[in-house]
């Protein structure tokens, strides 16, 4: 075990509209066979991201992102970034992905490398599709999480 | 603050509660300095859930039902199927029902460990969030890591029984689809055992926070069980002499609708204003003679006195009951053995049942009415937010006269404290908050 190691990939999701948006990330890295090399974790809110989250290894982390005008945008981040706090607020009985974040890191239990992906998403009505321009950024967010996991792969021998 | 001047008016406004579940505002307004109305608001859409449930198989009502709410999916599980079974007059054999028991202890830890610590505790100790409080110390950091290993732990149990962690698919009318190994829950026991030690730690950190002096003279209501602490059994019962079978729930409490919200409200029939408490609270001060001696023995320890009429020493009652529920879970591990059949079969027929359990928050009601093939007819939930709002209106009402004298920003936060008192599940309520005060 290495200090890249293990690497986590999770996304945050709901079933409404584009926040959905995550969950079709970790479907597409799953049947691209990341789950052999990394644990894929498809969750509701902040407070099972962290549940997942135990201080080793790498988190690499997607989430939809509140509308900007520039649906199916993908911003890549590393913790710690201001940013973070755009990321879409879970249940009022929940925490923000980005809040969640900032608690493991207080307790201890942030992964050493964080990287995220956010994809900006335009309607997040309960029960609705997945809009075109959303959809359409799914792959490229999948070959994007596949290539930081190969990555990681790749240095964490020399990380060791 | 100065004294208004005559037909003056104040709005106070929080656009949101915060660290509630759903989404709802509170409106206080004042004339003169004066509180004059209370109105929980609750705009969460409507769900519609009894509508759509009607026309479906009552084998598909325990699916449908859990998905309310994602914290206490397993309540709405358990409501149902001890309705619909009550139609065919099933009777779960004990290992089954030993089974939903252990289930049901899962979703009080992960719900009470939640409330207590991410939801509750900055109240008493002036954080705006389980964060801020985590960052303040190395003392809290650790109370709060500690809650979340005890999360994980209830999270285990929802699993290793209910098929998975967030709404659940192992229960069926009649038991489960599958019963668990005893390897499976065998495994949970070290774990469970640290966790039942943790609990009763936080017991202990529980009673020291400071708790405001707000005395009330309740009508507490919650299931009780000859035997033992009430979770899907018993009969419903109040600390004003209520003691009635749970198919007698309609003759002894109503819902009705009120325009500042799109949840209905339940109140007691009868004479009084129908105001009534449940939840945790509720459940101990009805039920305190129930706990095992752990349980007593923590309660005993905190020197509070019980039962409590104070709302604020809820989060003492529910750390109690989280370590009632580790203690039931290991017990019932420990004497698991498979069930010869993980269900029951439950004949579909025309009827109409009943059935009250205790949610994490309080009493959840259903009823249903199906037909010969064994189809919903009509349905209907009521959540435990729903009975509690009419009794959070009043607690604001009696809170309201304080707030006159506080600028906004304090007003807001100390009526949303207040409702924090009851962990409100607004999603669940609207199958119910935002909150502003408006002066006049």
């Amino acid at each position: 075990m290495n200090g890249l190691r293990p690497v986590r990939i999770v996304g945050v999701g709901s079933p409404n509209g584009d926040d959905a948006v995550a969950w079709d990330v970790i479907k597409e890295a799953l049947e691209a066979g990341c789950g052999a090399d990394a644990e894929l974790h498809a969750v509701e809110g902040g407070q099972r991201l962290l549940e997942v989250l135990d201080g080793r290894g790498s988190l690499l982390l997607i989430d939809a992102v509140a509308p900007a005008g520039t649906p199916g945008a993908v911003r890549r981040f590393t913790w710690p970034d201001a940013r973070l706090e755009t990321l879409r607020p879970g249940s009022t009985h929940d925490m923000r992905p980005g809040e969640a974040l900032a608690l493991a890191a207080t307790l201890g239990l942030l992964p050493g490398r964080v990287v995220v992906w956010g994809v900006e998403g335009a309607c997040f009505e309960p029960g609705a599709d997945l809009t075109p321009a959303v959809a359409a950024a799914v792959p490229a967010v999948a070959r994007a999480v596949r290539e930081e996991l190969a990555a990681i792969l790749d240095e964490g021998d020399d990380r060791a | 603050m100065d004294t208004p001047a005559p037909g003056t008016t104040r709005t106070i406004t929080v656009q949101a509660l915060a660290r509630v579940e759903g989404e709802g505002a509170l409106t206080v307004r004042l004339r003169d300095g004066r509180v004059e109305a209370v109105e929980l608001r609750i705009y969460e859409p409507p769900r519609f859930y009894e509508a759509f449930l009607r026309g479906r198989a009552a084998a598909e009502v325990p699916d449908i039902t859990a998905r309310i709410c994602g914290i206490c999916p397993v309540a709405y599980q358990m409501s149902s199927v001890h309705a619909i079974e009550a139609i065919s007059g099933v009777v779960l054999p004990p290992d089954l029902r030993a089974l939903r028991r252990l289930l049901y202890c899962g979703e009080w830890i992960e719900s009470h460990v939640l409330h207590v610590h991410m939801l509750h505790a900055p109240d008493f100790l002036g954080y705006e969030s389980a964060i801020a409080m985590a960052q303040a110390s190395p003392a809290l950091a650790d109370v709060v890591r500690r809650a979340l290993r005890m999360k994980k732990a209830g999270n285990a149990i929802v699993k290793a029984v209910g098929g998975r962690e967030v709404h659940p698919v192992n229960v069926r009318v009649g038991g489960f689809y599958r019963a668990p190994r005893r390897d499976e829950l065998g495994a949970l026991l070290d774990e469970l055992r640290w966790a039942r030690d943790a609990a009763v730690e936080t017991v202990r950190w529980a009673a020291t926070l400071p708790f405001p002096d707000f005395d009330h003279d309740y009508e507490f209501v919650a299931l009780r069980h000859p035997d033992e602490y009430p979770m899907n059994e018993g009969r419903v019962a109040s600390s004003r002499g209520l003691d009635v079978a749970q198919h007698e729930y309609p003759d002894h409490f109503e819902e009705y609708q009120v325009q500042h919200s799109n949840a209905l409200q339940a109140r007691r029939r009868g004479p009084g204003d129908g105001a009534f408490f449940a939840g945790p609270l509720a459940r101990w001060n009805l039920n305190r003679d129930r706990v095992p001696p752990l349980v007593a023995d923590a309660a005993r320890a905190t020197g509070l006195p019980f039962p409590s009429r104070n709302p604020y020493v809820g989060i003492v009652v529910r750390s109690l009951e989280v370590v009632l529920a580790f203690d039931e879970a290991v017990r019932l591990i420990d004497a698991y053995e498979p069930p010869a059949a993980p269900a029951v079969e439950v004949p579909p027929r025309a009827g109409v049942g009943h059935a009250v359990t205790e949610a994490p928050r309080g009493l959840l009601y259903h009823r249903y009415e199906t037909d010969d093939a064994g189809r919903v007819v009509t349905a209907t939930i009521v959540p435990p937010t729903s009975q509690n709002q009419l009794q959070m209106e009043r607690d604001l009402l009696r809170v309201a006269p304080q707030m006159v004298a506080l600028a906004d920003g304090d007003a807001a936060l100390l009526a949303e404290k207040v409702i924090r008192n009851y962990d409100p599940c607004i999603s669940c309520a609207t199958h119910f908050l935002k909150l502003s005060v408006e002066g006049r």
